[in-house]
């Protein structure tokens, strides 16, 4: 065009459809980086779109070339320049005049075109002729306020659209497509990572059951064992004590001093085996949680006579002093409880500190209120004591057997855990104090109004 | 691929609304001039509703497709209404001289629906299936009356 000087910042070539919105895309980048307000590039956009489309329509093929135009006069004005050309067949003399002069109407929007560019645009100028291709030139000034900015950033936008022209929409869409591929496969990757652990977690589930069972018929075996065991000792046990019975009751005629002597070390030995058969019992009862309290009224004055009554003449015999100490006034005259386990625990203790208590040595027994619905029955001894490293193992199970706390004596070392387990179904609570040399005192507690827990 | 296909048609009552998202290539245009005379068969809509407000540029192609699309829906005994024509492109809609011919133009969504009712209305009032249209636009009907 006359008077003005254009820098070129880069060709698109249209030869598809799919062009015509490339162009439409790129133009209305460029005029917004150029800071043309955003109706100016709406109209630059639809200007170039009418233009990009006559040459796809007419020409099949052409390009848009893109400049910064700069006048040659005073004004020092900046625009964008588009030039649209084709080799098409052109357009002939009489035809451009009447497209130019709104005369003419196309099926596809020709005319309307050409002449609505012209309008939307501040220069417009067009060379044509039949056989020779068109080649249309339009420009839109920018403000002057951002004119002058322009002049200085001509390299940067053409570096901008360049850059953009380096990668077509084709290979953007091959790039797309390469990363979803190797997304894909990422993913193929992970899902089968996935699986694998999957399938080991399931393996290792399995096993984990598989052990599980074992385990659960292990310990149900074992119980059985233990219940069929002991209840097989203990009938010929019976038996056995029984028949002895008959010796020591004189039914079978009077017996000789050694007879006798013979007679009643049987006696004890078998005594002690069906109290060992009795814990092993029991213990596998309160194992298997098969042990139920029927709780019931149980007159703890009376209960704690009856069962010092019955240590008195062991306690003669080891030549120890057995004490049962007064019981508060206050002491309430029934507990709830369960009579035989209570026995048992109260015997346990007490046979405990007779055993290691050596001769001339006290045990004495307390009877006492702790709190409103306690009761606190201690046993103290005067016996070899206890170290306090073996004192928090104490009421475990086979503890003498694992520490031999107690060398020399004859027990299972299930005694004490019984006797813990008992309180404890009771609602109670179970403690020791202890001093190696000086002895050790047993106590536990027992709510008076008894309680349904079953451990 | 269509691209057209990336422009859904929904049906909201017995009007067909069609939000156009993208910057349309000319294939996609046809496509979608296609689509939208095929549902209206389809379904028997009343009515189109084609939402432009996200399209940043019409040019004279599109805009003599969107003339078609209302003319072939007329003949279909359907009316169509354009809305959210944003200010830019209606300024250079007019400075490139197209007119949108048949094409009724309004504001936006709500408006459309209400124009499109009162067309139906003046014809439509005992279809049964315009219930569900009444039931959801029944205030714009209502405004209608007063107005």
């Amino acid at each position: 065009m006359e008077g003005i000087d254009t820098t070129r910042l880069g060709d698109i070539y249209v030869r598809r459809e799919a062009d015509i919105v490339k162009v439409r895309e790129r133009v209305r980048r460029l005029a917004r980086q150029m800071r043309f307000d955003t109706t100016t590039q709406i109209k630059i956009t639809t200007a170039v779109s009418e233009l990009t489309r006559n040459i796809y329509e007419y020409a099949q093929s052409g390009a848009i070339t893109l400049a910064v135009a700069f006048r040659r006069d005073v004004s020092n004005a900046a625009g964008l320049q588009i030039t649209a050309r084709d080799d098409g067949p052109g357009i002939d003399e009489a035809s451009l005049r009447a497209i130019m002069h709104g005369q003419y109407s196309s099926p596809s929007g020709l005319g309307v075109g050409l002449t609505g560019t012209r309008r939307l645009m501040d220069e417009f100028e067009i060379e044509s002729g039949a056989g020779a291709g068109t080649r249309v030139t339009i420009i839109k000034w920018l403000p002057p306020a951002e004119a002058a900015g322009v002049r200085g950033r001509v390299d940067a936008l053409r570096e901008d659209f360049n850059a953009e022209d380096s990668e077509s929409a084709v290979e953007e869409l091959a790039r797309q497509n390469r990363d979803f591929v190797r997304i894909l496969g990422e993913l193929e990757e992970k899902r089968e990572e996935l699986e694998r652990l999957n399938g080991q977690l399931t393996a290792s589930n399995a096993e984990l059951n598989e052990a599980n069972t074992r385990l659960r018929e292990l310990a149900e075996m074992r119980e059985e064992f233990l219940a069929l065991t002991t209840h097989d000792l203990r009938s010929p046990l019976t038996v056995i004590s029984g028949v002895i019975s008959f010796f020591t009751s004189g039914r079978l005629g009077e017996l000789s001093p050694e007879q006798k002597n013979m007679v009643q070390m049987m006696e004890r030995n078998t005594q002690n085996l069906i109290e060992l058969v009795n814990d092993l019992l029991d213990a596998a009862k309160l194992e298997s949680g098969t042990l139920q309290l029927e709780l019931v009224d149980v007159n703890l004055r009376a209960l704690v006579n009856e069962i010092c009554e019955s240590f008195v003449q062991l306690a003669r015999e080891k030549s120890l002093t057995l004490v049962l100490e007064d019981a508060p006034p206050n002491l309430p005259n029934v507990v709830r409880a369960d009579r035989a386990k209570l026995r048992r625990i109260i015997v346990n203790l007490l046979s405990n500190a007779l055993k290691f208590t050596p001769k001339g040595g006290r045990v004495s027994m307390r009877v006492e209120l702790a709190g409103d619905d306690l009761v606190r029955i201690a046993v103290a001894d005067t016996g070899v004591g206890i170290a306090s490293d073996d004192l928090p193992f104490l009421f475990d199970k086979y503890e003498q057997a694992r520490h031999r706390a107690t060398r020399g004596e004859k027990g299972t070392g299930l005694g004490l855990y019984i006797t813990r387990q008992l309180v404890e179904l009771h609602g109670g609570k179970i403690g020791v104090a202890s001093e190696v040399g000086r002895g050790s005192t047993f106590f536990f507690t027992l709510p008076i109004m008894g309680t349904e827990n079953v451990a | 691929m269509n691209g057209s296909q990336r422009i859904p048609i929904l049906k909201v009552g017995r009007v067909l609304v069609v939000p156009v998202q993208v910057d349309m290539d000319d294939q996609t245009v046809i496509g979608l001039q296609e689509r939208i005379l095929s549902e209206l068969e389809r379904t028997g809509a009343r009515g189109v509703l084609i939402d432009i407000s996200l399209l940043e540029m019409v040019d004279s192609f599109i805009g003599r497709m969107l003339s078609d699309i209302a003319a072939m829906a007329r003949i279909m005994d359907a009316r169509t209404v354009v809305v959210g024509i944003q200010p830019a492109v209606a300024i250079t809609l007019v400075e490139l001289g197209l007119e949108l011919r048949g094409v009724d133009t309004v504001l936006n969504v709500d408006e459309g629906i209400k124009l499109l009712r009162a067309e139906f209305g003046a014809y439509g009032a005992d279809d049964d299936e315009d219930d569900e249209f009444q039931g959801e636009w029944h205030s714009f009907g209502e405004s209608r009356h007063h107005a």
